[in-house]
């Protein structure tokens, strides 16, 4: 094959020079988006041009099976396994924010607030949707104050000028799990707020890493009640900016040494 | 260069399986997993190289599909590629929220390519032709190897491939698509 060339196409219409060179990059996705974009309108030109990128998008597949062989660990597929067995169906938490009428466009504009605003709207919902009884609502509602209650006092010892927060992603696209980290430089206190996290089983608790490079070290431990909400006060030593990113991982009952399971939220510390 | 196998057979299994997980039947996922886990766990390794990472990339990845099972469109290819395309896209992702993107080893690395098929991790027949593809990647010269595997395991275009190799875009632009070029070229000779 002369390589300078590529193969061509099998058309008699030779293809522009520059698009020649730049299929490989095209078919094997290693193109930039502006290059992607300006060479859009080209291929629409030459559909001949297609058959070579397929080859080379073909490339590309088959390299997808192409990494060193390797034996996963056999827990993994116990955890796997627990992980489909608490995890909630398809949209449900979708489903439920629609029907609640709070979807996350900026859900920690007003943390107290929306706290409120999702507390009540999700215990309204779980009402008629899952628990249909009165004396387990109030409950749930009890619960809920209480929990607000503390939630309340913290922001209050968070009243100061230096407060910053970090907002942490769920760690698994399709879980509606999130956190937001407020901490005050200041007085070296953080609070974190946990939101749609799966239910614990009795013998559980979150526990939450601190970590920067490959050191880790453990923040502290939360449960969280009915509808997936937690809180917990830490105070980061020597400071949260001392620390590049941060997650959360379910373990026994006491915390763990180091994470034994996946994360259901982490990301940076972006101070 | 292909194990003969019965893909057919195994892509009505595949498609079985998933409309058993629509169905939320646990057991359908399961033995996905059996099937395809080696597989998911090797390229999620061999992308975020810690194996920690590599296990919470294979459970994002068959917690994704028990999730979401009809985001795979059996018309838009075989599942066993949409599964390790979203296991790449995932560890890809990983390997850029942990800023770690830019720590990637840059020198081609001959032991990578050196082991592969040495364990078989699937009855696959594609993974047969795949570690077949690794060996002649393993033939390209240095320099060649270290861009597509970058391009590849690492999910860098041409312009952060100059700005993470410190090398003209020129440079890159050429060498990888020569790269490329004699890539196909032997694995088309390979096939014959």
């Amino acid at each position: 094959m002369n390589e300078q060339q590529g193969s061509g196409a099998t058309s008699s219409r030779p293809l522009p020079p520059e698009l020649t060179e730049m299929l490989p990059a095209l078919g094997f996705g290693a193109a930039d988006a502006n290059e992607a974009e300006a060479f859009a309108a080209l291929l629409a030109d030459y559909p001949e041009a297609a058959a070579e990128m397929a080859e080379y998008a073909a490339l590309h597949e088959a390299l997808l099976f192409a990494a060193p062989p390797a034996q996963p660990p056999t827990h993994l597929a116990r955890r796997l396994e627990q992980a489909i067995t608490t995890a909630p169906a398809a949209g449900f938490w979708s489903r439920l924010r629609k029907a609640a009428g709070t979807e996350r466009a900026a859900p920690f504009a007003a943390p107290l607030r929306w706290a409120v605003g999702a507390a009540l709207a999700l215990l309204l919902l779980l009402s008629g949707y899952l628990l249909g009884a009165n004396r387990t609502l109030r409950q749930e509602l009890g619960t809920m104050g209480a929990q607000l209650e503390r939630q309340n006092l913290a922001l209050g010892l968070l009243a100061a000028d230096d407060v910053v927060r970090i907002e942490v992603p769920a760690a698994a696209d399709g879980s509606a799990a999130h956190a937001s980290v407020l901490w005050s430089p200041g007085y070296k206190v953080a609070i974190l707020y946990a939101e749609e996290f799966p239910a614990l089983s009795a013998d559980q608790v979150y526990q939450l890493w601190l970590v920067q490079g490959e050191e880790r070290i453990s923040g502290g431990l939360f449960t969280v009640s009915g509808t997936g909400s937690g809180t917990l006060v830490f105070l980061p030593e020597p400071g949260l900016d001392a620390f590049d990113r941060l997650g959360i991982t379910p373990e026994p009952a006491g915390g763990s040494p180091g994470p034994t399971s996946p994360a259901v939220v982490r990301g940076p510390i972006e101070l | 260069m292909t194990m003969t196998a019965a893909p057919h057979d195994r892509a009505q299994q595949d498609r079985e399986l998933v409309a058993q997980i629509r169905r939320r039947d646990q057991q359908a996922l399961m033995a996905l997993y059996r099937r395809y886990g080696a597989l998911v766990y090797s390229l999620a390794l061999r992308v975020v190289r810690i194996p920690v990472a590599a296990e919470e990339v294979t459970q994002d990845v068959f917690l994704k599909v028990w999730q979401q099972p009809e985001r795979w469109d059996p018309a838009g290819g075989q599942f066993s590629s949409w599964l390790l395309t979203i296991t790449r896209n995932a560890a890809i992702d990983r390997l850029r929220k942990e800023q770690r993107h830019a720590a990637v080893q840059v020198e081609a690395s001959d032991e990578l390519w050196a082991t592969a098929g040495s364990n078989s991790v699937t009855d696959d027949p594609r993974w047969y032709d795949g570690q077949e593809l690794a060996r002649l990647v393993g033939r390209l010269p240095p320099e060649q190897r270290q861009l597509i595997e970058l391009a590849f395991f690492a999910g860098m275009t041409h312009s952060e491939l100059a700005e993470r190799l410190g090398l003209p875009l020129g440079t890159i632009k050429t060498r990888l698509r020569t790269g490329l070029l004699r890539l196909r070229s032997l694995w088309q000779n390979s096939a014959e």
